[in-house]
C-alpha cells in the first residue's frame, strides 16, 4: 500500500515537473511573441535585425535573466552599484515583466539554436 | 496673349503646386543628406583589426573563455557567450559599461581602461569566432 502510493505520488511529480517546463517555455515563446521582441531580435532571436542590437538566441538563461533584471532595476532607478542598465526601450519592455516572465522568455531564447559560443 | 479668368487662376493654381512641390523636394534632399551623413561619421570610428585584437584579450578570455564560468554579482550566474555575437553590439555594451549606462563591477573597471580602437578590435574579434 504504502509503496503503491509512493510510486503513484512519483508519477504525480515527474508528470507535475515534465508539464511544468514545457509550459515554461511555450509560456516564454508568448513573452517573447507578446511584446514582438522579434521586431528588433529577429524571429527567434538568432539574427538581429541591426547589428547594433544583441543575439540572444543559445544564450546562457541565467545570463538573460540577470540582463532582463539589470533593466529592470535600471527603469526602476536603483543606484549604479545595484549592477543596472539603462536603456529607454529595453527599459520599457523589462518593467512589464513578471519574475515568472523574465525566467520563462529566458529559458525560451536559451533554448533556440544560434550562432554564440564560449570560445577564445 | 489673352487668357480667360478661369485660365488664369488654373495657371496661378498650377504654379503654386509646382513652389510647393520644389519646397517638399528640396526638404526630402535635406532629410536624404542627413541620413547619407549618419554613415560618413560612422565611418569615422576606429575600424576593428581582429588581429590586433589577439594581444589585447587576456582580460576577457579569463572569464568569457572558460565554459561554465559563473559570476558572483549580483547573483551567481553564467557570463555570458559573446564568440560569435554582433560586432556592433559587443561594442554598444562596452561603451555602455564604460559611460555608466551599464553597471557592473568588472566590466566597468575593463570597459574604462578600452580605448576606442581596443573596442573596435575585441568587437572584431569575438563576432569573428563563430
Amino acid at each position: 500500500m504504502k509503496l503503491t502510493s509512493l510510486a503513484l505520488g512519483s508519477v504525480v511529480l515527474f508528470g507535475a515537473v515534465a508539464t511544468s517546463q514545457a509550459a515554461d517555455l511555450a509560456a516564454g515563446k508568448a513573452v517573447w511573441e507578446k511584446l514582438n521582441c522579434a521586431s528588433c531580435h529577429g524571429a527567434t532571436g538568432a539574427k538581429s535585425i541591426d547589428p547594433s542590437y544583441p543575439i540572444l538566441a543559445g544564450q546562457h538563461a541565467d545570463f538573460l535573466v540577470q540582463a532582463l533584471r539589470s533593466y529592470q532595476r535600471g527603469a526602476a532607478g536603483a543606484p549604479a552599484s545595484a549592477n543596472v542598465r539603462k536603456n529607454a526601450v529595453m527599459g520599457a519592455f523589462a518593467k512589464q515583466l513578471s519574475k515568472q516572465d523574465v525566467d520563462n522568455v529566458s529559458a525560451w531564447l536559451a533554448a533556440q539554436p544560434g550562432p554564440l559560443a564560449v570560445r577564445r | 496673349m489673352k487668357f480667360s479668368n478661369t485660365t488664369l487662376s488654373l495657371l496661378k493654381g498650377l504654379s503654386h503646386q509646382a513652389v510647393t512641390l520644389a519646397r517638399q523636394i528640396a526638404t526630402a534632399a535635406v532629410a536624404a543628406t542627413c541620413l547619407f551623413a549618419l554613415p560618413a561619421s560612422a565611418a569615422d570610428e576606429p575600424k576593428g583589426n581582429v588581429e590586433a585584437a589577439k594581444s589585447k584579450v587576456s582580460m576577457c578570455i579569463g572569464c568569457h573563455g572558460i565554459v561554465g564560468y559563473k559570476a558572483s554579482f549580483p547573483e551567481v550566474y553564467s557570463v555570458p557567450k559573446i564568440a560569435g555575437q554582433n560586432d556592433k553590439y559587443l561594442q554598444v555594451a562596452l561603451r555602455a559599461y564604460a559611460s555608466g549606462e551599464r553597471t557592473h563591477p568588472t566590466m566597468d573597471a575593463i570597459a574604462k581602461s578600452l580605448s576606442a580602437q581596443d573596442i573596435a578590435d575585441l568587437a572584431a574579434y569575438y563576432f569573428s569566432l563563430k
